[in-house]
């Protein structure tokens, strides 16, 4: 039960940080997703039911600062932790570099839905701006992932009975 | 593809009918959340400025010695221009000209920022019960922030000029050009559709126009650092640079009447 308590806190953690601290760690102006990160965390530590409920609180947590409709971040990201959980089962991602790449996709899909829904709502941004958000924050995402998972990972196992 | 035993269908059914119930009958949860999480974030970004403090400390210190300077110069100015400013009250008086009256204001701090990359918007720790309501602007010392787009009893959401969903009626403080400035999610605002023989040109001060009644008349916004053909050929364009630094604002003032 304390590895849940643990992790929920370091999604709170995270959500916290997303929306203050990391405005100092902007690369063109672009920062990464930790929320989304914990997200895809959740979806290779945990059983399927844990994992759903941590990728739903994570949205959730992000959908509260957003500006927009409320719960798209919630139902994308079970949305993507489904799609994780099921590709877990047909390959092995237990490799670093394996889940490097699921995480880039992952990034790359949300930011693709999100610039949708910043479109479809009337925001008129330039296509520069919008290739440069959806591939810098993509890879800069993943870039932060190996850190943040290896911060997170052993607060999960060391607790793990 | 996916095959489903009974039991995970139902798991995941009601997984999606408990999201679909948060995402359509609970969107006000997330106005109790902000105001809960108010004094968190108050803490948190009070250290986080300690912590900036501590480490900056040299640049501030520097800074420090040259704003006292300019300070004891602009003291200096200020002293001289009272005059003027008394002469000029007389005159209206005289003229029987009604006064500007001064806007009333509320100072608030910058508690949280955007999550995401596609908005651009803060989170102040005031809301409705320091009389802070939708649509009200919001200004700092430098000049033009953004505007008031949601409000709960103790926070509020901001939304930025740099923001593409923010149009700005302003003009070119030397030419008198009008246009809509807008965000771009970059560093830089854009003014769009200005005719080809409009007057701006590089260095020039844009300002509110006062067109609109959400925006007093002569906020500051920006200056000129790029002007150009748009793509069609039909108009031109002008990209100002805001004259507040939005990446690292820390306090705002909402005005309020």
């Amino acid at each position: 039960m304390k590895r849940y308590l643990y992790f929920f806190l370091a999604i709170l953690a995270s959500g916290f940080v997303q929306v203050s601290l990391l405005d100092y760690f902007r690369v063109f102006g672009i920062k990464p997703d930790l929320c989304l990160i914990m997200a895809v965390v959740a979806a290779l530590s945990f059983r399927p039911k844990w994992a759903f409920a941590f990728g739903i609180f994570a949205g959730f947590l992000k959908d509260i600062f957003a500006l927009g409709g409320f719960g798209i971040n919630a139902i994308a990201f079970s949305l993507w932790v489904f799609l994780i959980i099921e590709l877990n089962r047909r390959l092995p991602l237990d490799y670093e570099l394996i889940q490097l790449g699921v995480i880039s996709i992952v990034s790359l899909l949300n930011n693709v839905l999100s610039a949708i829904f910043a479109i479809y709502s009337g925001k008129v941004i330039p296509p520069g701006i919008y290739f440069g958000i959806v591939l810098l924050a993509s890879a800069y995402t993943a870039f932060v992932y190996v850190p943040v998972s290896r911060i997170v990972k052993p607060i999960i196992n060391l607790t793990q009975t | 593809m996916f095959k489903f035993k009974n039991k995970k269908l139902v798991f995941f059914l009601s997984v999606g009918a408990i999201v679909l119930a948060i995402w359509l009958i609970l969107p006000f949860s997330k106005f109790v959340f902000l105001d809960t999480l108010k004094y968190p974030f108050g803490a948190l970004s009070l250290i986080r400025r300690e912590i900036g403090a501590l480490i900056f400390f040299h640049r501030n210190f520097t800074q420090n010695e040259l704003l006292r300077k300019e300070a004891d110069f602009l003291k200096a100015r200020i002293i001289e221009r009272e005059e003027a400013i008394k002469e000029n009250a007389r005159l209206k008086e005289m003229l029987s000209l009604k006064q500007k009256s001064s806007y009333r204001m509320v100072a608030s701090r910058v508690i949280a920022r955007s999550p995401e990359n596609w908005s651009s918007h803060i989170i102040i720790d005031k809301g409705r019960s320091s009389g802070i309501r939708h649509g009200m602007a919001v200004v700092n010392y430098l000049g033009l922030v953004g505007r008031v787009i949601e409000t709960t009893q103790f926070t509020s959401k901001v939304l930025l000029i740099s923001d593409p969903d923010l149009g700005v009626s302003a003009l070119d403080q030397r030419s008198r050009q009008e246009g809509l400035i807008s965000g771009t999610l970059g560093s830089n605002l854009i003014m769009r559709y200005l005719p080809q023989d409009a007057d701006i040109k590089q260095e020039d001060t844009i300002v509110t126009s006062g067109l609109s009644s959400v925006y007093p008349k002569g906020i500051l916004i920006g200056r000129v650092i790029e002007t150009g053909r748009e793509y069609s050929g039909l108009s031109h364009y002008a990209l100002i640079k805001p004259a507040v630094n939005l990446s690292f604002i820390e306090e705002v003032l909402v005005i309020i009447q």
